[in-house]
């Protein structure tokens, strides 16, 4: 059974969630620890224990922020356009939680995967779905117990 | 050929308002298999596909 998170892993959770809503960017590893009034080297292992228990992922290659679901580290092909900034989710899925988590209107513009059509989808304050995003259908390859073998795949 | 599940953009926007309403809350806690599983039977989805194990 997970546990709850110790009050260190809680802040830096928090203060990466709190950068990634207000700038649409995971915060740099030095900028945050700043923030927090710690040192880049426990803010560092402390994501590495976030990441262990899938509360975010770290790019392998140089260890800064690359998801925390449902926002994405990096551009994709999945960008979410609010008022305030734009944002990357990492899949559909992904893309269609921030307007609510937001409590933001958004325009999705993604397309298909298979005939790269455009399917921009609005989805308003009320939570009603617009435009030809919101008749598409949602391809999710990967059964649930496996989300977390390649979550980069996922 | 399995090739996954297939969910109109209805349904999976109504999965995504359960799965991350939580996600800000400062006392968040990595969820459960089996509280993952409860949350896709909420929202209708049942099988193999969606089961934790």
């Amino acid at each position: 059974m997970p546990r709850a998170l110790t009050r260190v892993q809680g802040r830096v959770r928090l203060a990466v969630y709190r950068h990634f809503v207000a700038t649409g960017a995971p915060p740099a590893i030095p900028e945050l620890a700043a923030s927090l009034g710690l040192d880049g080297p426990s803010v560092r292992a402390t994501l590495r224990e976030l990441e262990a228990v899938r509360a975010l992922v770290l790019d392998p290659a140089d260890g800064s922020i690359a998801m925390a679901h449902p926002f994405a580290g990096r551009p994709t092909p999945f960008a979410v356009e609010t008022e305030r900034t734009r944002y990357y989710a990492n899949c559909a899925w992904d893309a269609l939680a921030m307007p609510a988590l937001l409590g933001a209107e958004a325009r999705i513009d993604a397309s298909c995967a298979e005939s790269a059509e455009p399917l921009p989808l609005r989805i308003g304050a009320d939570g009603a779905l617009d435009g030809p995003g919101s008749r598409a259908t949602a391809h999710i390859a990967v059964p649930f117990r496996r989300f977390w073998d390649d979550v980069f795949f996922t | 050929m399995a090739v996954g599940a297939v969910l109109p953009a209805a349904a999976l926007y109504g999965l995504t308002r359960t799965w991350y309403a939580d996600r800000l809350d400062r006392d968040w806690a990595p969820r459960s298999a089996a509280e993952a599983g409860r949350r896709f039977a909420a929202a209708g989805l049942e099988g193999s596909f969606w089961e934790p194990a």
